[in-house]
């Protein structure tokens, strides 16, 4: 299984990571003029000098278990390179702007023509048609556009969003689900398609409880803040310490009464008002209150495990940076520690899966690419390239492992969406 | 009828986990049979709101429906030997058990994936938990909020006194869903090598978040703190803005974009400020720069904003709540379909686009028995080759 990989940023990489992780041969497609913008988005010095490109860790976790080469598809010589791939693969994939590979001569249809078999996956912002097609965007556009933020956070405060860029690991999942239903169309049939991902719409399915509730009753409920349709309460407290929070949800009137224990409580555990949830809803603001003065004198980490030892869920909200040294990754073997030329020892996360009895996910087979490592192996094997003709590629800058200068303001290629 | 990409496959799905059954609406959609296994009283997901009538009386939950459109229902009681023997036959006619039982109800239970891996090595089993089945949180009780707070997407979000802003639910499934579906398609894709069980779970998928912002803070070595509503410590503007009839969405990195987006609101000479130069600038002065845009966006609609900005390169949108989500011309048709559980299939997969829509509803009520209809799994897959090619139109 082979996939042609011109993808940049999160969204794209991280679809082809997911059948790069279970095995599939992916190449991934730089050029040295244009590199992969999640080396970096700021080109000036000393982005070259010191080959800063190599030494960001989104590059690393994004790509792992690809290959990677460089061509220069503005050139005659890139482009039929880049071909010549095509007949070999089960698949390409881009998450450049709807206009962006045609304009190069590299549309759909022609790679289709190329090679009929092929999966080809096109991932811009808001699909190939349509009022929308060339608009760009980044991952926190696509939320904005699906609603999302409409139906979450506090009642008076603007549309709330999730993250920086949401968009883009959504994108990447829903990328990959339609990469292997076209894989397993391709397998049952022996035809090729092109499977074109609005990645917009990806963002749909999060905001699906409120769409099924606005299309079955003609109005979305009240934005809740922190608590629960059901859950009450559900809030997130702080805790002893410096912007310490936990989160606890009580999802019935056993965990209310487990609740009160580990607040030490019986007066609100006997409580004859707050035993059911709807009782608990209309003394919501008190029960908040009287949960505050119990955490807000409690570490967070003391709080989470008296609280699940008394069946209560609750977690610590833990900043990203945090994960790094969560023993409970460590112990699931989420991180790899791993070293490599100009970046030195850095940590990858790993897949979300295991596979059979193992206690681990699967460690990572070839670390993301330097630029332009695979160049020789790939032009060598796969396409069958004589050193002589690698050499002229590599004097004419179609290939190469150092990224160029900009030359005075050629196009560049703008990635559709999201990071 | 036009080929589905997954014709001929079957899916079982045991224990009522969002999750799964959003996993499982993914072969469903995509037409695989898959058939829920539900307790004896039904899944309790049917009864949270809101709230639609089912016919004769009853009513059912719509988000349960949206869930698990395309399916069929059976009930089935776990502790009962006679049901136990029906749930392994059915089995060993499917192609993949997904499995949202508890890790330690599996383990105990006679349909344990070991003694189904020992009785039948052709099916293909993929679990969710909410939290890992190995690890000091593997005991843990879960609730959407609390995987996510513990996943790192929780603690960033909100305003800068808090408390952080916990999100709406929904989306913890989406994200294991997905990510369950994925190996367990592409085992079955390669399925002549043997069959693959898989185990993952919300709170790891969740970290295909925020391995983004992990991976930030360790190569800068050090955390950002909270900023603010819809402010994430890097580029500014970002977030949602208020206009003459809406809100409008935007979204600013580059020195282009910046330059175009001082000359929309009528402010071109801010893009020479140096103070305001660079992303990390903007954020810096992000309150001031606030009190200057939050009167502009004001004075005109979004559409009205939005046009130029499309054409300058800017990243903005307006953003719709639902209901006029509802309405838009670009996701009125995914919308529109929501409840038969189409907004996902509509919008994806361009091939099934026109067919997908509606092929069976979600089941109303879980019926007692069927007798599988079908033969073994594999043979189905080999006899029936497809051969049809969609209609052009489709594609």
């Amino acid at each position: 299984m082979r996939i042609i990989d011109l993808t940049m940023g999160w969204a794209g990489p991280t679809t082809t990571r997911q059948l790069a992780d279970l095995g599939a041969d992916v190449i991934k497609v730089e050029s040295i003029q244009y590199p992969d913008w999640f080396r970096g988005t700021d080109t000036r010095p000393p982005y070259h000098e010191e080959q800063t490109y190599e030494k960001t860790y989104w590059i690393q976790a994004m790509n792992r278990n690809k290959r990677g080469i460089t061509l220069d598809l503005t050139s005659q010589d890139g482009r039929t390179l880049l071909k010549r791939l095509l007949e070999t693969a089960n698949a390409v994939i881009d998450n450049y702007a709807a206009d962006v590979l045609p304009r190069l001569g590299l549309g759909v249809e022609t790679m289709l023509k190329i090679n009929p078999k092929l999966v080809v996956v096109t991932m811009p912002a808001f699909g190939m048609s349509g009022p929308w097609r060339n608009g760009r965007a980044y991952g926190s556009t696509l939320e904005q556009a699906s609603g999302l933020p409409t139906i979450q956070g506090f009642e008076g405060d603007p549309p709330s969003m999730s993250h920086v860029a949401f968009g883009d690991p959504i994108g990447g999942l829903n990328g990959a689900t339609s990469l292997l239903l076209g894989l397993m169309h391709q397998k049952n049939t022996g035809e090729g398609q092109h499977i074109d991902l609005a990645q917009v719409q990806c963002l749909l399915p999060m905001a699906a409880p409120a769409i099924v509730e606005q299309s079955a009753t003609g109005a979305t409920s009240p934005r809740l803040g922190n608590r629960h349709a059901r859950f009450v309460p559900q809030g997130c407290f702080p805790a002893l310490g410096e912007d310490q929070w936990i989160t606890i949800s009580v999802r019935d009137d056993d965990e209310w009464q487990a609740l009160c224990r580990a607040m030490r409580r019986p007066d609100l555990a006997a409580d004859p008002q707050l035993k059911t949830a709807h009782g608990r809803r209309q003394h919501e603001d008190m029960i908040e209150a009287e949960i505050r003065k119990w955490t807000g004198i409690v570490r967070p980490d003391s709080a989470m495990v008296k609280l699940q030892a008394e069946g209560v869920p609750a977690g610590i909200a833990k900043l990203p940076m945090d994960l790094a040294a969560d023993p409970h990754l460590w112990s699931v073997g989420h991180w790899q520690a791993v070293d490599k030329a100009f970046i030195g020892p850095h940590l990858i996360p790993l897949a979300a899966y295991r596979e059979g009895d193992a206690e681990t996910p699967a460690k990572v087979r070839m670390l993301a690419p330097t630029l332009g490592r695979d160049n020789h192996g790939v032009l060598r094997e796969v396409l069958g390239l004589t050193d002589a003709e690698i050499r002229r590629l590599e004097d004419t800058e179609v290939i190469g492992t150092a990224a160029l200068p900009p030359k005075p303001k050629p196009k560049r290629p703008a990635p559709a969406a999201g990071a | 009828m036009a080929a589905f990409p997954l014709d001929g496959l079957r899916v079982v799905e045991l224990g009522s986990l969002d999750a799964v059954a959003y996993c499982g609406k993914q072969f469903a959609d995509f037409g695989a049979e898959v058939i829920k296994v539900e307790p004896p009283a039904g899944d309790v997901g049917r009864t949270y709101a809101p709230l639609v009538d089912t016919g004769a009386g009853h009513r059912e939950s719509a988000y349960f429906a949206w869930l698990n459109t395309n399916k069929s229902s059976i009930t089935a009681d776990l502790d009962n030997a006679d049901d136990i023997a029906r749930i392994r036959k059915l089995l060993s006619t499917a192609d993949l058990l997904l499995d949202g039982r508890h890790p330690q109800e599996i383990k105990a239970s006679p349909l344990s994936h070991e003694s189904l891996r020992e009785t039948d090595p052709g099916l293909g089993i993929t679990a969710i938990s909410w939290f890992s089945d190995t690890g000091p949180y593997s005991g843990y009780h879960p609730s959407g909020a609390v995987a996510r707070s513990l996943a790192g997407m929780v603690k960033l979000i909100g305003a800068v006194e808090g408390p952080p802003m916990l999100g709406r639910d929904g989306q913890a499934a989406v994200f294991a869903g997905l990510t369950a579906f994925i190996p367990s398609l592409a085992a079955l894709y390669n399925r002549e090598h043997g069959a693959r069980r898989y185990r993952t779970n919300v709170h790891e998928a969740l970290l295909q978040v925020t391995e983004f912002d992990t991976l930030n803070a360790l190569e800068s070595g050090f955390s950002r703190t909270r900023a603010g509503i819809n402010i994430f410590g890097r580029g500014y503007p970002s977030g949602t803005w208020e206009t003459q009839d809406g809100i409008l969405g935007v979204s600013v990195a580059t020195p282009a974009q910046w330059t175009g987006f001082c000359q929309i609101i009528g402010k071109p000479e801010l893009a020479h400020e140096p103070k305001y130069s660079k992303s990390l600038d903007r954020f810096i002065h992000a309150a001031e720069l606030k009190q200057i845009f939050t009167p502009i966006f004001k004075t005109r609609p979004a559409r009205e904003w939005f046009e130029p900005a499309s054409n300058s390169g800017c990243r903005w949108r307006s953003c719709r709540t639902c209901a006029n989500c509802w309405s838009s011309r670009s996701t009125a048709s995914a919308a529109r379909s929501a409840p038969c559980g189409s907004a996902r299939r509509n919008s994806k997969v361009r091939c099934c686009r026109s067919t997908c829509c509606g092929r069976r509803r979600s089941p109303t009520a879980p019926r007692r028995w069927p007798e599988p209809t079908t033969t073994r799994r594999s043979s189905r897959m080999r006899e029936k080759p497809r051969a049809r090619r969609l209609p052009r139109n489709c594609r």
